[in-house]
């Protein structure tokens, strides 16, 4: 719809209160932020400007890559985790069957949970002495794949992911159904009409008449995952030995325990950056006119 | 849901497909939908159970029955933390800034879906920045900020920092829904003698149920366990949220997990109600959409 | 929707109208009073937090026509994070609970604390001064210790260590190693240990183990550059802990559970040993059947440099006043520290079994295992580790014994990454 003279005030009306509240108390506060990241400065004393000096240590800290990295594992297994199982369920769900609802508020159930309850039961079917896991796979005889879950650096990231993708797999089933339903009946009743198969209407018709949502979706996830921090706080503190620590939380931990403002910031302005580059890239390959 | 029963079977007719075919595929898809369902509901089951527990029976048995139904942790909880100011405080502020978001980013949304104008693109784009910030790192600066506007400590407080960061998902959802509606929506509208607004409100709002639902419900739950922004904006005991009473249960020397599970089942009951509320939307915005199409 | 929209606003007038009256109910301060706001962690339901809020409230009662003290409690876990973001927007309460050593350093260098000193005498020759120390950074005082936090104390089950063929509790490290072995051959879990929150080993482990082989000048002589961390010593301490780690002393899920966790573990029986601190006192005596089959002892000798009475221990409990208080407010500030911290105070910490820095009176009332535990202050303090190095070591030695426990790496490769960061964080 083009503009005429009359609505130019109504479009300042439209979208000056979502500006105004939007730049005033998130863009401002992390400029903000990008400022002391070129501080040296411990939140009490006076600070220091110090230049990129910052991100020149940043860039040699292997602690700080080693949280990049696990931060990336988070981000695939996040994609390749809640996306399809979300999107196959929501696809057996649409099929109108019995008891829809039921199944789909559980589905939801794990989003409204609170980390703590997530993190604690988890920690426990994890635990290595009694949790449930070992339990069951020494009841079935395979003593031999029961591990350490949380505590050995080999299987903490993985254990680590399952939870996050468990967590939020409901999320994106709730967003996939509500696009799914979106679908008119009209084109699956002409597509069984045809006579095509359930599996040729869902990968010629449903999947590519939802990808825009499912692009949204992968989005969400990437930036979601870039930012873990509650759950793994929780969860493992980032440990054992590092194994589970990711940018956001070790930002946090160099900001409030270490007492590095500035260096915590540079850590925040790296972050920043890298969500960008990665979903640019995200978006040239599924190619969608995102942003 | 009635009507819903009936066109399955309408639909069903013309395939002719073996029932015992269809029977088999049947219970394939229950077979996975409960598998993932218990998989679900495990956790908060075992919540619910341990709730239930003294602090001895929960060390040693964590995954049975409970022996005796103990209901001081719910008396604990609620006592402790002062969960009746918690509750009231929680649902005022994520009500609040839910509503406000939600209004706010729809008309944002409106305007950067169906219209065009200048620096439109950019403008998206800017809203958009904010879902990769990482909020930890505006704490400090995000105080500093209310402190010179002088709004600490206000029942109003959270409102800016919690619409703030949600205003980015909340356009980024809704925007691209609107986007997918047919163009000549509008126009039809203006022929009849219709306002910018008057269309937002009358035609563009109830078309975006389904993705209204959706946003409603994600800006309810970001808000509701919210943590670190209630920690440190907040000073006054008695407009504290419900996630900085539930903390006070854990502490670095003692952990009493009875207590704690009791105030976190106590807790998540609004926000069951809350979904199951608007899960009627969703389904209304199903049929919507169906007559729409 | 319209339902919706209606339900919603009802609700929201509803909320705003008790919001409103909520708000009027408070205000009644009418200038006269001077009101003070104390910061702090006492949010859970423990005895001597109780012992401080009922010290608050009396004084508070006894003052009420001058002065209000208000308690604003904040979750353990969260305190620091509160207090320091606070601090950099320069809005301090006028009191706040502080922690002694280094901890209060960064808020000294911030000149963010008010000095003590002009009161001092309230306290002279009742807590000693080797306790006081710990709350003050270059001959000034800035906090006043209600407690003391001895943190290496080995709790046992009398009959466990009997049973395993020990009369008497280990006095040598090599005695104590056997017991391990001998309870392992029982399918007695040896110790029990919660370090997922990775300050233990660090905090209750290696600050007396670390005393007993270096002496209690290495730490202070390390931070000032005349030692080194690399010191064979030093290594040897932290290669105890690999060394346990490898006898299978702790319960196999000790790195993936909490310290509270941990002490369920012992007070059910299913460990026989606990290594923590005075702080375990309570929950101990609160969480096990029969309080008679628990002991309490101090480390063992490890055949090193150090004392081998001492065990590590820091002052606590000290509340620490804004710098910028003045006239009014700081007398009424300096009028409730030294009411707070009077005798009744430690009188009712020692019968919260809390061990305090003063000489109380014991009965028979009290417990056994804190009469023993208060008797091991007396043999004088080694230092606390975490009290005592800056953050930056701290959070490295606590996920270096972490890692050392599973093999990601040597105590020789972790004192090494020490010494580099002390003699980079001193440029």
């Amino acid at each position: 719809m083009q503009l005429t003279g009359k609505s130019k005030a109504a479009l300042i009306i439209g979208l000056l209160p979502a500006f105004l509240i939007y730049t005033v108390f998130a863009i401002y506060p992390i400029i903000q932020s990008f400022y002391y990241s070129f501080m040296e400065w411990d939140g009490f004393s006076e600070m220091e400007f110090i230049g990129l000096q910052n991100f020149g240590n940043l860039f040699q800290d292997e602690l700080f890559w080693n949280s990049v990295g696990n931060n990336i594992f988070v981000v695939i297994a996040s994609v390749f985790g809640q996306i399809p199982i979300a999107l196959f369920i929501a696809l057996l769900l649409n099929r109108k069957i019995k008891g829809l609802k039921i199944f789909r508020t559980i589905g939801f159930l794990p989003v409204v949970l609170s980390t703590v309850v997530i993190s604690l039961t988890w920690s426990l079917i994890y635990n290595t002495k009694d949790g449930m896991i070992n339990e069951i796979l020494r009841a079935v005889g395979l003593d031999f794949l029961a591990q350490n879950w949380l505590g050995d650096t080999k299987w903490s990231m993985v254990a680590v992911c399952i939870t996050v993708i468990w967590q939020f797999v409901g999320l994106y089933l709730i967003i996939f159904l509500a696009a799914l339903q979106n679908i008119p009946e009209e084109v699956m009743e002409a597509a069984k009409m045809d006579g095509a198969s359930e599996w040729v209407t869902t990968w010629k018709i449903t999947i590519p008449m939802i990808w825009d949502t499912i692009i949204v979706a992968i989005i969400l996830c990437i930036s979601g995952s870039l930012r873990t921090f509650d759950l793994i706080y929780v969860m493992t503190h980032g440990g054992p030995s590092h194994s589970t620590d990711v940018m956001a939380l070790y930002m946090f931990n160099e900001t409030f325990s270490n007492l590095k403002y500035g260096y915590g910031s540079a850590i925040s302005v790296f972050i920043f950056f890298f969500s960008l580059i990665l979903i640019g890239i995200v978006k040239k390959v599924l190619g969608q006119k995102f942003i | 849901m009635e009507t819903t029963i009936k066109k399955t079977t309408r639909s069903a007719l013309p395939l002719h497909r073996s029932t015992r075919n269809m029977s088999v595929k049947n219970t394939l898809i229950y077979a996975v939908l409960i598998i993932f369902s218990v998989i679900n509901v495990y956790p908060i089951i075992w919540m619910i159970i341990n709730s239930f527990k003294s602090e001895k029976e929960f060390a040693v048995n964590q995954f049975g029955l409970p022996k005796t139904l103990v209901i001081d942790n719910y008396i604990e909880a609620w006592g402790t933390a002062n969960l009746g100011v918690l509750f009231k405080n929680s649902i005022f502020i994520c009500l609040l800034a839910t509503i406000l978001t939600v209004l706010i980013g729809a008309l944002a949304s409106y305007f950067l879906a169906r219209i065009e104008f200048k620096f439109k693109n950019a403008l998206y784009t800017f809203f958009i920045f904010g879902m990769l910030i990482p909020i930890h790192a505006t704490l400090v600066p995000m105080f500093i900020l209310l402190k010179n506007l002088g709004l600490l400590n206000n029942p109003i407080t959270l409102l800016f920092p919690y619409i703030a960061f949600h205003l980015p998902i909340t356009i980024f959802i809704l925007t691209s829904f609107m986007k997918a509606f047919p163009k000549d929506i509008e126009e039809s509208a203006i022929i009849d003698g219709c306002g910018i607004f008057r269309i937002f409100w009358s035609i563009i709002l109830p078309m975006s149920r389904p993705a209204l639902a959706t946003v409603i419900i994600l800006n309810f739950i970001y808000n509701w366990n919210e943590f670190s922004f209630a920690l440190v904006l907040l000073n006054d005991p008695a407009l504290q949220t419900l996630p900085l009473g539930l903390a006070s249960f854990a502490g670095q020397f003692t952990v009493n997990y009875g207590a704690q599970m009791a105030g976190l089942t106590m807790s998540m009951i609004p926000i069951i109600i809350f979904y199951l509320f608007l899960e009627k939307e969703i389904v209304n915005g199903m049929t919507a959409g169906a007559v729409k199409g | 929707m319209k339902k919706l929209g209606i339900l919603v606003l009802g609700l929201l007038l509803l909320f705003s109208l008790t919001a409103c009256s909520g708000g009027k109910e408070k205000a009644s301060g009418d200038g006269k009073i001077t009101e003070l706001t104390v910061w702090n962690d006492w949010t859970e339901n423990r005895p001597e937090y109780k012992v401080y809020k009922d010290i608050i409230a009396k004084f508070n009662e006894e003052n009420k026509d001058s002065i209000h003290v208000k308690i604003e409690s904040i979750p353990h876990d969260q305190y620091e994070t509160k207090l320091r973001t606070q601090a950099a927007g320069k809005q301090l309460p006028d009191m706040f609970r502080v922690w002694p050593g280094a901890r209060i350093a960064p808020l000294v260098e911030g000149n963010a604390l008010l000095p003590l000193n002009e009161i001092l005498d309230t306290w002279e020759g009742k807590i000693p001064e080797g306790i006081m120390k710990d709350y003050a950074v270059d001959g000034k005082q800035y906090a006043i210790p209600a407690n003391i936090s001895e943190t290496s104390l080995i709790y046992y089950h009398k009959d466990a260590v009997k049973k395993a063929g020990f009369e008497e509790f280990p006095k040598t490290y090599d005695e104590l190693k056997d017991l391990i072995k001998a309870l392992n051959d029982e399918k007695v879990t040896p110790i029990a240990l919660g370090n997922k929150a990775i300050w233990p080993l660090q905090s209750v482990y290696i600050s007396t183990i670390g005393d007993r082989f270096t002496g209690s000048e290495f730490l202070p002589n390390t931070l000032s550059g005349k030692s080194s961390f690399t010191d064979e010593n030093f290594v040897k301490a932290l290669s105890v802990v690999e060394e346990l780690a490898k006898l299978k002393a702790f319960n196999e899920d000790f790195n993936t559970i909490d310290e509270a966790q941990s002490r369920t573990l012992f007070n059910s029986g299913e460990a026989a040993m606990h290594f923590a601190g005075s702080w375990a006192i309570g929950p101990i005596l609160e969480g096990v059947d029969n309080i008679d089959n628990i002991g309490v002892a101090p480390f063992p000798s490890f055949s090193g440099e150090g004392d081998t009475e001492k065990i590590s221990g820091a002052a606590g409990g000290g509340i620490a006043l804004n710098a910028e208080l003045s006239g009014k407010k700081k007398e009424a500030a300096f009028k409730f520290l030294e009411y707070f911290y009077g005798d009744e105070l430690y009188q009712g910490l020692a019968k919260s079994n809390i061990v305090v820095p003063v000489q109380v009176e014991m009965d028979d009332s009290i417990p056994e295992i804190y009469q023993t535990a208060n008797g091991f202050a007396q043999g004088g303090l080694a230092p606390v580790y975490d009290a005592t190095l800056t953050p930056e070591l701290t959070d490295m030695i606590n996920n270096g014994l972490q890692s050392i426990t599973i093999g990601e790496k040597t105590p020789k490769e972790l004192a090494e990454e020490m010494q580099k960061e002390n003699e980079q964080g001193k440029k």
